[in-house]
């Protein structure tokens, strides 16, 4: 378990992430991804700052320490929120179009505008 | 070694969990190896010694992201065709592509070592070990309070605004919609 091998696993999540949010039809599978990217970008904070210079070696430097897991706790804290938003805006789709695939709604949405 | 062995059987899980939610053939095994990713992850929290980041991904991922995304994939109509790619697929390659190289261009040269040789007992040092290593910060939790309310306060704060803020979000476009059926 060393750095490096731990930023790569993170980094592998996040392009399974960046792929799912970027070629999936359902609303929901690209919901699904942005959280995995979420937690990738957390991973890495967390893992910084246990391998920081210094890091977990005293009680002197606390902040610089543990910066990257109070950064963590936002990112989580943000992540919830933006799945309930989204996921409401999920559900307000579709009430309007009667479905929740993207390429779908911008087709109707398309067809309207002509 | 025993660290070792768990961080490679917890990267494995992670991995495979993490392919099969894009790739598997139905959306509710999506959702579900969600859930088992999101644990994943909590387990590799433990291990690089954040538990109270661990336990809040527990708790806020595994507990009430993965029902929300189980409610909201009753919405889906045709189960057989929900995980099927969208006509983007060719040119969001190509942009993967482009990102990973850039990235992976980055990782190759950046000096890791400028890190690795300030660890000290980190593939070695069980928790139950480091508590009797006076030198090792064991538990995190009360000085990331310590932290929170002092030198983060102002970050903290937003970060309730924001949840208050999407909370009322959430439920303002759901109302919009039903006040707009009820006026139809």
């Amino acid at each position: 378990m060393t750095l490096t091998n731990i930023i790569l696993l993170s980094w592998i999540v996040f392009f399974i992430g960046l792929y799912g949010s970027l070629t999936k039809k359902s609303a929901v599978l690209v919901v699904i991804s942005l959280e995995l990217m979420f937690n990738a970008v957390a991973l890495s904070f967390v893992t910084f700052s246990r391998f920081a210079p210094g890091g977990l070696l005293g009680l002197t430097d606390v902040t610089n320490v543990l910066s990257g897991q109070i950064m963590a706790i936002f990112i989580i804290a943000i992540g919830a929120a933006e799945a309930a938003l989204a996921l409401s805006i999920v559900i307000a789709m579709y009430r309007e179009k009667n479905t929740i695939e993207f390429t779908e709604t911008i087709e109707i949405k398309e067809n309207n505008v002509d | 070694m025993l660290i070792d062995a768990i961080f490679y059987l917890i990267a494995f899980l992670l991995l495979v969990s993490s392919f099969l939610v894009l790739f598997s053939s139905n959306i509710y095994r999506s959702a579900i190896f969600l859930a088992f990713s999101m644990l994943s992850f909590a387990g590799l929290y433990f291990l690089l010694s954040a538990e109270f980041i661990g336990v809040i991904q527990i708790l806020v991922y595994v507990g009430a992201v993965s029902v929300l995304i189980a409610l909201s994939v009753m919405l889906v109509r045709d189960i057989e065709k929900s995980t099927e790619s969208n006509k983007y697929k060719i040119t969001s390659n190509i942009l993967i592509a482009l990102i990973i190289i850039l990235i992976s261009s980055f990782f190759i040269n950046y000096d890791w070592n400028s890190y690795s040789d300030n660890i000290l007992n980190s593939s070695n040092c069980l928790l139950s070990q480091c508590a009797n290593n006076p030198g090792i910060l064991v538990s995190s939790t009360d000085w990331i309070g310590k932290l929170i309310t002092a030198d983060y306060i102002i970050a903290f704060q937003l970060t309730g605004l924001i949840l208050l803020s999407s909370l009322i979000g959430a439920l303002a476009l759901l109302r919009i919609r039903m006040g707009g059926n009820d006026a139809d």
